[in-house]
C-alpha cells in the first residue's frame, strides 16, 4: 500500500464527514472496508449525490453513467479511493 | 392526442409506432398484446384494487393498462417496504408485481395467455384509475382515488400548454413512475402524446452531458446538483426543464439558465391536487417568485391562508366543492399567488412528503424510547438543510458516549427501515432524559432548537 493511497483514504474519510456533516464520528472510526450505505455508515441516495458532487469538485473526477458501476465505486472508502486514484485529473 | 382510455385501440397507423427507447421493438401493438395477455390470465382473480409494484416502467405501464381493462384500480406505493405494503394491501385484493422477493398474489409477467385473449374494451372515464397515498399529518397515510378522467384532463392540459414547444424531442427523466408526478410525466403523457417514453432514469448529473436536444423532467434535488456540477458546464441542449416535487431554490434555477438551459418550468402540486400552478423561468428574465394557476384550475386562500383548489385534476365531480390543502398561500390581484410554507407537520425530503408524526411513532417503538420529536432541519441554522433531525427521550443510562449514541441511532434506524426509505431517517440525533414540554404537553420548540445549537451534542 503506497503512502499516497493511504493519504487519499484519510482525505476521503474527512471529506465524507465534512460534506455530509456526520456527527459523533471521527475519520479514524470509518473503517476502510465498511459499507458506506445501508448497514454501514447509513448513507442514503441524497448523500450519495452530494458526495459525488464534492468528489468531482475536489479531485476533478467524473463519474460515468451506469447505476451498478457507481454503486460499486461508492461501496466503501477503499473502492472510492481506488476509483479516484485512477480517474482524478488533478 | 390519444385519449388515455382508448390507448388499447391504437388506430391502424398508430399500432406500429414505437413506444419507448428503452425497448426498441416495443410498438403500441405489443404493449396492447402484453396488457391483454396479463388481463386474460387475471380473469379468475377477484376484482377490486390491486397494489402494483415494478421497478421497470414499461412493465409497470402494461400492468396498469391490464388492471384498467379488468375495471380494477392500481394502488400506487412510494416504496415496497413491509409497512408500506401492509397498509396498501388493507384496501386491495392483492399485490401485482414482478419483484421476486415480494411473493405477489399475481405475478406481473407478460408470457402469452394459455387461451384466447379477452378483447380490448374502452375503459369508462369515470373508472377509478389509481389510488395514491398522501402522507396525512396524523402519521397515517390517506388513500386518494383518482379517476381516469382526472389523469386524462391533466395530461391534455400539459400537452396544450407545453406540447408545441417540446415537439418530438425526446423526454428524459429522473423520476420514479409510481408517484403521480412521475406517472403522468414519464409514462402517461408521452404515451398519449406519441412521444417516446423515457428509458432508464438519469441518476447522476454527468449523464446529462453530450445529449441530443431534449426535454428533462426532474426534481429540485437532482437539478440543484446538475446546476452545481463542475463536469456539466453546458446545458444549451436542454430546451425545457420541468421541476416538480418541491421548491427549486433561486440560485440553482439561475445557474441552470446561466449554463444555457432555455427554460425551467416549475410545477406546483401534490398527489391529491394534481398540478395546481406553474412558474416559468426563462433566460435573461428576472426570477419569477409567484405562481400562475394552470389553465382550468381555480385557487383561493381559505381559512388561515390555507390554499383551496377547484380543478378537474383534483376533483372528478365538478360539484364536489373546494378541496382544502395544508399549503399556505397569499393570493395576488393578478390571479397569481405566493407560497408561504406548510400549515402542518409534513416535511419534504428529497421530494417525498414525510409525515413527521409517523417517523416519531416509529422511533418510539424502540424499547428505551419514551417519546420523540422530529423536525425539519430547515429550522436549524448551520445544519444541512432539507433533512430531518430527532430529539429522543431516552430511558437508558446517561451520559452517552459518541459510539453509544451512534449505536442507539443505528438501532432506531433499523426500526425505521421497516416503513421508510433512508432519506426519511433523521440525520441529527439528540438523546435527552426528558423532552421539555409546555403546560398542554407540546414540546418547547425553542428548547429543541437549543439542543442543536449547542456544541456538545449529547
Amino acid at each position: 500500500m503506497s503512502n499516497a493511497l493511504l493519504q487519499l483514504r484519510a482525505e476521503i474519510k474527512t471529506l465524507i464527514i465534512q460534506t455530509l456533516d456526520l456527527e459523533d464520528l471521527t475519520p479514524a472510526e470509518i473503517l476502510d472496508e465498511a459499507p458506506l450505505f445501508g448497514d454501514g455508515l447509513g448513507l442514503d441516495s441524497i448523500d450519495a449525490l452530494e458526495l459525488g458532487l464534492a468528489i468531482s469538485k475536489k479531485f476533478a473526477v467524473e463519474f460515468k453513467a451506469g447505476a451498478e458501476e457507481n454503486r460499486q465505486h461508492f461501496a466503501s472508502v477503499v473502492s472510492l479511493t481506488n476509483y479516484i486514484a485512477t480517474h482524478r485529473k488533478n | 392526442m390519444l385519449p388515455l382510455n382508448r390507448f388499447l385501440f391504437p388506430q391502424a397507423e398508430d399500432a406500429f409506432r414505437l413506444v419507448s427507447l428503452a425497448e426498441p421493438g416495443l410498438t403500441a401493438d405489443r404493449v396492447k398484446q402484453r396488457a391483454l395477455a396479463l388481463a386474460t390470465k387475471m380473469q379468475g382473480q377477484p376484482s377490486g384494487a390491486w397494489v402494483l409494484w415494478s421497478e421497470n416502467p414499461l412493465s409497470f405501464l402494461c400492468g396498469l393498462l391490464a388492471l384498467w381493462q379488468l375495471g380494477s384500480p392500481a394502488v400506487l406505493i412510494p416504496n415496497c417496504k413491509p409497512d408500506t405494503l401492509n397498509l396498501a394491501l388493507q384496501g386491495a385484493v392483492g399485490l401485482l408485481s414482478d419483484e421476486p422477493a415480494l411473493q405477489p398474489r399475481q405475478l406481473l409477467d407478460f408470457a402469452p395467455a394459455p387461451c384466447e385473449l379477452i378483447p380490448a374494451k374502452e375503459v369508462p372515464l369515470e373508472q377509478t384509475a389509481v389510488i395514491v397515498f398522501t402522507s396525512g399529518s396524523t402519521g397515517q397515510p390517506k388513500p386518494i382515488p383518482k379517476r381516469l378522467a382526472q389523469l386524462h384532463s391533466e395530461i391534455a392540459g400539459l400537452e396544450r400548454e407545453f406540447g408545441a414547444g417540446m415537439g418530438q424531442r425526446p423526454l428524459l427523466a429522473t423520476l420514479g413512475h409510481s408517484h403521480l408526478y412521475g406517472l403522468l410525466f414519464r409514462l402517461l403523457w408521452p404515451l398519449c402524446a406519441s412521444r417516446l417514453i423515457p428509458g432508464q432514469n438519469l441518476l447522476i448529473p454527468e449523464e446529462v452531458k453530450d445529449l441530443a436536444p431534449c426535454t428533462l423532467a426532474s426534481s429540485p434535488t437532482f437539478l440543484s446538483l446538475l446546476a452545481q456540477s463542475p463536469v456539466v458546464r453546458d446545458l444549451s441542449h436542454l430546451r425545457l426543464i420541468f421541476s416538480s416535487g418541491g421548491a427549486l431554490a433561486e440560485e440553482p434555477c439561475q445557474m441552470l439558465l446561466a449554463k444555457g438551459a432555455n427554460e425551467v418550468v416549475e410545477i406546483f402540486g401534490s398527489s391529491e391536487t394534481g398540478g395546481v400552478a406553474q412558474r416559468r423561468n426563462r433566460q435573461g428574465q428576472p426570477r419569477n417568485e409567484v405562481w400562475q394557476p394552470l389553465r382550468g384550475v381555480q385557487v383561493r386562500a381559505g381559512q388561515e391562508s390555507r390554499m383551496q383548489v377547484l380543478s378537474p385534476f383534483a376533483q372528478f365531480d365538478p360539484n364536489a366543492g373546494w378541496l382544502d390543502t395544508q399549503d399556505l398561500i397569499q393570493c395576488l390581484p393578478s390571479g397569481e399567488f405566493a407560497f408561504q410554507g406548510r400549515g402542518d407537520r409534513i416535511a419534504k425530503i428529497g421530494e417525498k412528503r414525510i409525515a413527521l408524526k409517523a417517523v416519531e411513532d416509529k422511533i418510539c417503538e424502540h424499547t428505551l424510547v419514551s417519546s420523540a420529536v422530529v423536525l425539519a432541519t430547515d429550522h436549524l441554522p448551520g445544519k444541512k438543510q432539507g433533512r430531518l433531525a430527532a430529539v429522543v427521550e431516552w430511558q437508558g443510562e446517561f451520559p452517552l458516549s459518541p459510539p453509544q449514541r451512534r449505536q442507539a441511532a443505528s438501532e432506531i434506524r433499523a426500526l425505521l427501515a421497516a416503513r421508510f426509505e433512508e432519506i426519511a431517517f433523521p440525520k441529527y440525533w439528540r438523546f435527552v432524559s426528558s423532552i421539555e414540554r409546555n403546560p398542554v404537553g407540546k414540546p418547547e420548540f425553542a428548547a429543541l432548537l437549543q439542543l442543536f445549537a449547542a456544541e456538545d451534542n449529547s
